[in-house]
């Protein structure tokens, strides 16, 4: 398939693919691998913008397409190749990009045959074995459903995620092939369970949720459409790949309220930055041997990626910003997002994205965003406390106008701080996000 | 004092900073794009308006756009003012 490389292009370039659901297209990413090139694997129609901030992001230095004839049209995006020191990454996949600057996330070949390794035995995917791919091929799920099972050369159906709301779409497709492993976010199993009828032949082995927490309804329904399967609760990003995982059978799963993200997967250690106020419950960190190096971006990883030394060696524990609670058993309840993501204009907002966002302006060195609430507005407001390098001629005017044209309305700050002072810092170095919001918090005769 | 430079004097020392002056900003400068006007400043400066040029905004139709640049905000205070400053 790739007989014939661009001048340019090396072992460990990076190369931009847009992801289509197609063999075809998995054809492409497995030849991109045995050219030892590493794919960067955006969604379908990104928006021109977005499309360059990643590729600068990720040092793309190609792009290439498959056409509908079936050739391949490579581009040079014009960018230096640029790797950390000793990061090789073999696959590389973006976050959702909520604010609307992915990051991107850089896997490792160990962490993901580490993770196959797993995956495979634990849901025993092996030659024979069907699974369904639901999601696109940029989502984190592609690596259990759709590369786990290749590598261990099992089948999979691939299924149109465009389709996949449609009703009847997933069940007719899931009752023709017969996959014995579903993966999905609770919104596809509650299509595949309403499309099917009760005394449909389809009779999956394991039913996986993530992405989110299903609704006790949704577990029901399963439960008692597919009385003999396993279903699981699996915990993870696309930082760290899957990292917690319930398992059970189908009354256990409908029987809570809520279901916990249950306990660590394989060698996995995790810790929780506790809330003095409430022990057990904080913000959990995860070390999984399946997590990514980190992002393109060395200053993303200092701030998500931690590494200490524990018992003699080095473990990174990667900050998921989930808060998470201890149950009496030692497994976790997931509660949900840590402080630094807030509700901002009804939506969820990540504050490390704000802050890298207000970073990308030339002028600025530091950023840290605080939210509070303003006298006299119902809805939290955010702060933003940006160090400008006194070189530099730039007002808030001008880092208002930068904000508006690269965040989404919602996460705007709607109050912003321009100083050349080193920010305040707690006793363990990290900026003090109190101090800011006590020492800058609009008073009630100012609503600057 | 014009109607354009209390205006510019109101969003520079309640909206934007006490960093800008009000001669940076244009007449015709999108402050809703951006950034300077969001849906709570918004409101503020409509409850402004009213306070400072009497505009009866219980009585009046506002759509943001009529306020989305100082000359904008200047040509709603004049349509709706009883007796513009």
């Amino acid at each position: 398939m790739l007989k014939g490389l661009p001048a340019g292009i090396d072992a460990g370039s990076l190369v931009l693919v847009e992801s289509q659901k197609t063999p075809q297209f998995i054809a492409l990413m497995i030849a991109l691998g045995l050219r030892e090139l590493t794919p960067l694997v955006v969604p379908a129609r990104l928006g021109g913008e977005v499309r360059a901030k990643i590729i600068a992001r990720a040092a793309a230095t190609h792009a290439v397409t498959l056409m509908a004839d079936g050739e391949l049209n490579w581009t040079s995006t014009g960018q230096e190749e640029k790797h950390p020191e000793g990061d090789n990454p073999a696959l590389c996949l973006t976050t959702s990009g909520s604010t609307g600057v992915p990051k991107v996330v850089r896997l490792t070949a160990m962490g993901i045959g580490s993770f196959f390794d797993w995956a495979q035995s634990y849901f025993g995917i092996q030659a024979g074995v069907r699974t369904i791919s639901i999601a696109p091929l940029n989502f984190d799920l592609s690596l259990l459903e759709v590369w786990a099972a290749l590598d261990a050369g099992a089948e999979v159906i691939l299924a149109d995620p465009e389709r996949s709301i449609e009703q009847g779409y997933l069940a007719s497709l899931c009752e023709a092939a017969a996959p014995e492993i579903v993966q999905a976010i609770p919104l596809f199993h509650d299509r595949l369970c309403s499309g099917l009828s009760p005394s449909s032949c389809f009779r999956p082995r394991h039913l996986i949720v993530t992405g989110e927490a299903s609704a006790q309804e949704l577990r029901a329904d399963m439960a008692a459409q597919f009385p003999e399967a396993l279903f699981h609760n699996v915990y993870g990003s696309t930082e760290t790949n899957d990292s917690f995982i319930l398992s059970t059978n189908g009354e256990a799963f409908a029987g809570p309220a809520k279901i916990g993200i249950g306990t660590p997967i394989g060698t996995t250690t995790f810790r929780i930055y506790e809330e003095p106020e409430s022990p057990g419950t904080g913000e959990l960190l995860t070390a999984t041997p399946f997590a990514a190096s980190g992002y393109s971006d060395v200053e993303q990883t200092q701030k998500a990626f931690a590494p200490e030394f524990e018992n003699g060696r080095l473990v990174t524990y990667f900050r998921t910003g989930d808060r998470v609670r201890t149950l009496a058993d030692g497994s976790l309840d997931l509660i949900g997002r840590a402080d630094f993501v807030v509700k901002l204009r009804g939506v969820r907002t990540n504050l490390l994205d704000v802050e890298d966002v207000i970073c990308l302006q030339a002028s600025v060195l530091e950023a840290v965003t605080v939210p509070f609430h303003d006298l006299g507005a119902a809805q939290q407001q955010l702060l933003a406390v940006i160090v400008t390098d006194p070189d530099a001629v730039v007002n808030t005017l001008q880092m208002r106008a930068h904000c508006a044209l690269h965040l989404p309305q919602s996460a705007l700050p709607s109050r912003y701080v321009l100083t050349h002072e080193p920010l305040p810092k707690t006793s363990t170095g990290k900026v003090s996000r109190s101090e800011l919001k006590r020492k800058y918090t609009p008073k009630p005769e100012s609503n600057a | 004092m014009t109607i354009k430079e209390t205006i510019k004097e109101y969003i520079c020392g309640e909206l934007v900073g006490d960093d800008v002056v009000p001669s940076e900003i244009e007449d015709g400068y999108d402050l809703i794009r951006n950034g300077v006007i969001d849906s709570l400043a918004l409101v503020r400066l409509v409850a402004w308006t009213a306070e400072t040029f009497a505009v009866p905004i219980n009585d009046v139709e506002i759509a943001p756009e009529d306020l989305s640049s100082v000359e904008r905000i200047e040509a709603f205070i004049s349509r709706h003012s009883p007796s513009p400053a």
